[in-house]
């Protein structure tokens, strides 16, 4: 730690962080542009300027972004020179600055706007003729508005330095700079829609969300993605349970300040999804709509008599890597408590593309967001065992979780399944599974969930509700909860934090955890990895 | 579409990147460009992404020097490039009508072309030469102490 | 009058064809450099320097002695020899260039040999096409010799170096510029500190970055030793000989070699020949277009960096732009302020947004479109600039040549905004005396004001 002076009064901060970080943490703000934590400091905007003193009694301007503390510094944020330059840099910047706020959607999250109201002036002293760019498409995701561009650079740092493909650049010179693409090599990397969450004003929007409405109409709710095992953490913005934006929330331990623009913009094909919206039966070879109460009968008689036929090892059931821990949780108990059957499996969906980026981030080939934890509550890695059960004639009844948005089995898990006499899912959509099934349940996807799921590095991370499932679908923990209560069994608590309490009691490597611990940024749940355990 | 530089100019493209350390392929940048340039003319943006190629960067990152440099052509233009000098010493000794002599002799303005595609008319900042302005950098000759008369002769013994 | 130097210039007024090696070694040539390999150690040759009080002759007087010493121990170290000669009114590393390229790479050589330094550049301004072909001729002349590449003179010393071309942009003559054009970057300069480049320089190695003339002046004070060449000009302020660049408004335009002990009135009238037509003289730049203007009253000075500094201006280049009766110092400002918007390279916002508007402000004046507040908005626009940019060049020449041709010759443009035209005025009565200076508002930075005291000391 290091004890620094600012306008005359002593303050403890860490040793070797740079200024602003520095006194961010103490509620100090101080003004900048192109600075940003998760990029290399540039220095090039120059609002962050801050006298220090550089030599006994002289002082000098620094920026903020590279000065890092050191014990004995002494610094004036509130003498003229420091506020004066804020002022001179805010009207440079907004000379050539297009008046487009009453259209442009950087409105309310906008640097410049914010640092206007203390820095800015109220009215302009330019009178000569503003350099008017031509807009540009810069990639898929990404446009260029042009003219409101203040060259900060964050965006070619983030190409350069975090993505490492460089797409971007910066053509002509001075005051005639421009960002640009080089023709036929746009910008479509696969985290290109960061810039747009980088750009301190509206140069960078992505086309998703151009002209939508104002930012200060969401509610913002926090949440993980569900694309793969990395798990960025994100914030869903959100009007009338509708999702209109996703953006990655920082976490320094899982995704930095990113997320891949698959993830991202996954939020339209969920919304999007042709939802099952009742419960179906199987009549005369055909899915049929009923009701509740009569799907879940079937369901339970069905169980229960293959169980009184064959025994507890006539019936098995698969959890899945798309449900939260306590989803998978509530299964388990089913298996255990309801049905007393030891045949326990875990649906594995092949693996996809993987990628790293040149600053660390990955997206993981594994699509779902919670094989880790489904492994760690169910005590397996894959339904191999369950395959084998059907193929050899033991198991007859199946009760699987899906909730996928596009599974598909492969032809042999379909020829499998299909020798069952009883096979009850949950799932989102018509997929394969609900195509063999005899009963189909109507469950939730993951913004509709709350809950939790554990990434691969075994970090415990929250998702909160955005909307409720739609039609007669339900949380998936309802409707293991209500099959439980068929066969006279509690499985567990009411709430996803409760059954968080049964969990840290139950399963070894997460003891300890609560849901005040795991907070926003998530906590590590210890112990091995049971899936590298299991060769992956 | 993408161009190859002639048998000579690559030889003469591996002697400049031997010049820099090999991992530091990217100091070649703007010799290179200075080699395209006399190679076709100009800086097209094939020219681009062949330099790209020999120092290992994207072409963006080449198009970024390229569009920097005043020196660099990014469009074709006349076969013989004429620059008048127009900073303060310049300025002091007489290059305003030096410039408009040649800009009504041609018929052409700045950055202009001749019809017949022979000659085009520049500005350049400071060439160093100050002592000795008015001046003007015909391709890669420097001509001093100008006067209309000797405009007259630089033009006539420009082929074309 | 200090007598004319034969010193820097010697060789070349007696050979015109010193850019052959043998030619050079006729006169003299390279027997620095056996000096230096064969009976000084790196120590002694920095101390030397050091000890000869040698500032900077690339335009920012810094202690050349002090420079080297600061240099980081990692190794490679590298040498950036800037001869990206832009500065307008600078013309004096061209002559050395053309008419002595052997004299500056020896000067290369030796430091490199001082430094430790096994790899270096000499960036060269891109329209300088036969230069540079010469000189990676006299390199490979050099090389034929022994005096590049393996174990030098038989020192074990390796050494190799080459020429790099500029493509036309001021900036690449900041050091730090400099460096990140050699690297293949856009040159934007960097940040000092952590960048000086003694520290942290071409591909993050400590380098030394030094002006071509400066590398001459090297051979020089190995030759001549360094108690010698501290007799040259004066050990307070200036030593060692200077070349001055004389061009403007003068009958005799062209680069002299005096010791900074000489007067601006000197070389103006007793060397350069006084103003052409005999006309009266209006104002002078007295190192570079960076440099702040002086007026008629001011012109009796002494040529050194600390003379010069004292009156607010700078000695930068050396390059001395002079401006008679029949000057629009309108025109002068908006060629200035023109030069300093196309040589912007756009990294940082107050120079990127600042210059070019204070350009727009000046070309409305000239037209007669100039407002009352115009002058004031300038001055405003200097102070937000100046001191708040990544390098140098938001002060020199983006603010001082604005700053102190408004406040000098305020009466001129005061008159063009008054008469809503481009107005010459008579030359007494177009400029402030000093000591009208103090009712202009002070603005922080390198202008300062002349007392009338000062003033009538001459």
């Amino acid at each position: 730690m290091a004890t620094i002076t600012i306008d005359d009064i002593e303050y403890t901060v860490a040793e070797g962080r740079n200024l602003i970080d520095a006194v961010a943490e103490l509620g100090i703000d101080i003004p900048h542009f192109c600075y940003h934590p998760g990029l290399p400091a540039d220095g090039n905007c120059r609002m962050c300027l801050t006298e220090m003193e550089i030599r006994p009694g002289q002082f000098g301007m620094v920026t903020s972004c590279t000065m890092r503390i050191k014990d004995g510094m002494n610094f004036r944020f509130n003498s003229p020179a420091t506020l004066d330059n804020r002022k001179g840099i805010m009207e440079f910047l907004l000379i050539n600055h297009p008046l487009d706020c009453s259209w442009c959607d950087q409105a309310g999250e906008c640097s410049l706007q914010d640092n206007s109201f203390d820095h800015g002036r109220s009215k302009s002293r330019f009178i000569e003729t503003k350099r008017v760019p031509p807009q540009k498409e810069l990639g898929p995701h990404i446009q260029l508005f042009t003219t409101r561009c203040i060259l900060c650079q964050r965006c070619t740092r983030f190409c350069d330095e975090i993505t490492g493909t460089s797409e971007l650049g910066i053509i002509e010179m001075g005051a005639r700079s421009e960002i640009a693409v080089f023709d036929g090599q746009p910008l479509n990397n696969k985290m290109s829609a960061n810039v747009a969450d980088i750009c301190p004003v509206g140069a960078l929007v992505t086309k998703d969300f151009l002209y939508k409405p104002r930012i200060w109409h969401y509610e913002k709710i926090n949440s993980v993605c569900p694309g793969c095992a990395t798990g960025c953490n994100t914030t869903h913005e959100v009007m009338h349970q509708k999702i209109y934006r996703t953006k990655p929330r920082h976490n320094e331990e899982v995704n930095s300040y990113w997320m891949c623009d698959e993830g991202r913009f996954s939020y339209h094909d969920w919304q999007d999804l042709d939802r099952l919206k009742s419960p179906m039966k199987r009549e005369n070879g055909v899915l049929v709509a009923t009701t509740w109460p009569d799907a879940i009968q079937l369901a339970v008689d069905g169980l229960s008599g293959l169980l009184d036929d064959g025994g507890n090892s006539s019936v098995g059931v698969v959890g899945s890597a798309m449900m939260t821990n306590e989803e998978n949780y509530l299964l388990k108990q089913l298996a255990e408590l309801a049905l007393k059957t030891s045949a326990i499996g875990l649906y594995r969906k092949p693996e996809g593309e993987e990628w790293t980026a040149k600053g660390g981030f990955r997206i993981e080939p594994d699509k779902t967001p919670n094989l880790r934890g489904a492994s760690d509550i169910l005590g397996t890695s894959d339904m191999q065992g369950i395959l084998d059960g059907i193929n050899s004639g033991d198991i007859k009844g199946l009760y699987m979780l899906g909730g996928h948005m596009n599974l598909a089995l492969s032809e042999s898990e379909k020829s499998t399944l299909s020798k069952l006499d009883l096979l009850v899912v949950q799932d989102v959509c018509d997929s394969d599974l609900v195509t063999l099934a005899h009963i189909a349940l109507p469950g939730a996807i993951p913004f509709e969930k709350d809950g939790t799921t554990t990434n691969i590095q075994g970090r415990v991370q929250r998702l909160n509700q955005v909307a409720p499932p739609p039609g007669a679908a339900r949380l998936d923990g309802d409707i293991l909860q209500y099959i439980g209560q068929k066969f006279n069994t509690v499985l567990g608590p009411k709430t996803p934090a409760e059954i968080m309490g049964d969990i840290s009691e139950k399963v070894d490597d997460y003891k300890g955890l609560n849901y005040s611990m795991i907070g926003e940024s998530g906590a590590l749940a210890s112990g091995v990895n049971p899936l590298e355990e299991a060769g992956g | 579409m993408s161009v190859e530089f002639s048998p000579e100019a690559q030889e003469r493209a591996k002697e400049i990147l031997n010049r820099y350390p090999a991992e530091h392929k990217k100091a070649a940048v703007v010799p290179l460009l200075h080699l395209a340039q006399k190679e076709w003319g100009y800086v097209s943006s094939d020219a681009m992404v062949c330099v790209a190629g020999l120092i290992g960067c994207s072409p963006v990152k080449v198009a970024e020097i390229a569009t920097f440099y005043p020196m660099f052509r990014k469009e074709p233009a006349g076969k013989h490039r004429v620059i008048v000098c127009h900073t303060l010493p310049c300025a002091l000794a007489g290059c305003g009508d030096i410039y408009q002599y040649l800009s009504q002799k041609l018929g052409i303005g700045l950055g202009e072309t001749t019809a017949d595609k022979n000659i085009t008319l520049e500005k350049s900042e400071c060439l160093a030469a100050c002592d000795k302005g008015p001046l003007l950098l015909v391709n890669e000759t420097l001509y001093t102490h100008l006067t209309n008369e000797k405009v007259d002769e630089i033009l006539d013994s420009l082929d074309g | 009058m200090a007598e004319p130097l034969n010193i820097l210039t010697k060789e070349m007024r007696e050979n015109a064809n010193l850019a052959d090696i043998n030619e050079y070694i006729k006169h003299g040539g390279y027997q620095a450099l056996e000096k230096a390999l064969k009976s000084m150690t790196s120590e002694a040759l920095i101390d030397e320097i050091k000890n000869s009080g040698i500032k900077g002759r690339g335009g920012a007087g810094f202690s050349t002695g002090m420079k080297w010493s600061l240099c980081g121990d990692r190794m490679p170290r590298y040498l950036c020899t800037n001869g990206d000669e832009s500065e307008p009114g600078s013309f004096k590393d061209r002559l050395l260039l053309e008419g002595n390229p052997h004299r500056v790479i020896e000067g290369m050589i030796i430091t490199c040999f001082a430094m430790g330094i096994n790899l270096g550049y000499i960036y060269i301004r891109g329209e300088f096409f036969q230069i540079i072909e010469q000189m990676e001729s006299a390199f490979n002349q050099a090389r034929e010799k022994g005096f590049l590449g393996k174990d030098i003179l038989g020192t074990g010393f390796d050494l190799d170096l080459y020429a790099h071309p500029g493509a036309g942009a001021y900036i690449c003559g900041e050091e730090t510029g400099l460096i990140e054009s050699l690297e293949g970057n856009r040159p934007y300069p960097r940040l000092k500190p952590p960048f000086f480049p003694a520290a942290i320089g071409l591909w993050g190695q400590p380098t030394i970055v030094n002006n071509v003339e400066t590398m001459a002046q090297v051979t020089i004070i190995v030759g001549m030793g360094a108690e010698a060449y501290k007799q040259i000009g004066s050990e307070e302020d200036t030593t060692g000989p200077r070349l001055f660049g004389l061009c403007g408004h003068v009958k005799n335009p062209g680069a002299y070699e005096f010791d900074s002990t000489i007067t601006l009135k000197e070389l103006i009238y007793d060397v350069a020949g006084g103003i052409r037509d005999d006309n009266k003289i209006k104002g002078v730049i007295p190192g570079g277009i960076s440099a702040p203007i002086l007026t008629p009253e001011e012109i009796n000075t002494p040529m050194g960096f600390g003379a010069l500094g004292k009156l607010g201006s700078m000695g930068g280049t050396g390059g001395i732009i002079v401006m008679d009766e029949k000057t629009s110092m309108i025109d002068t400002l908006l060629n200035a302020s023109s030069f300093a918007r196309h040589e912007s390279c756009g990294q940082c916002t107050p120079c990127r947004e600042g210059v070019p508007w204070m350009n727009d402000i000046i070309r409305r004046i000239k037209h007669g479109d100039g407002r009352e507040e115009d002058i004031d908005l300038l001055l405003d626009i200097c102070k937000q600039i100046h001191g708040h940019t990544v390098c140098v060049f938001g002060q020199a020449p983006g603010v001082w040549p604005v700053r102190t041709m408004l406040i000098k010759y305020w009466p001129e443009f005061r008159a063009c905004i008054e008469q809503k035209k481009q107005v010459v005025l008579p030359v007494e009565e177009s400029y402030l005396k000093p000591h009208q200076y103090e009712h202009i508002p002070p603005v922080p930075g390198n202008f300062r004001m002349v007392t009338e005291e000062a003033d009538a000391a001459g």
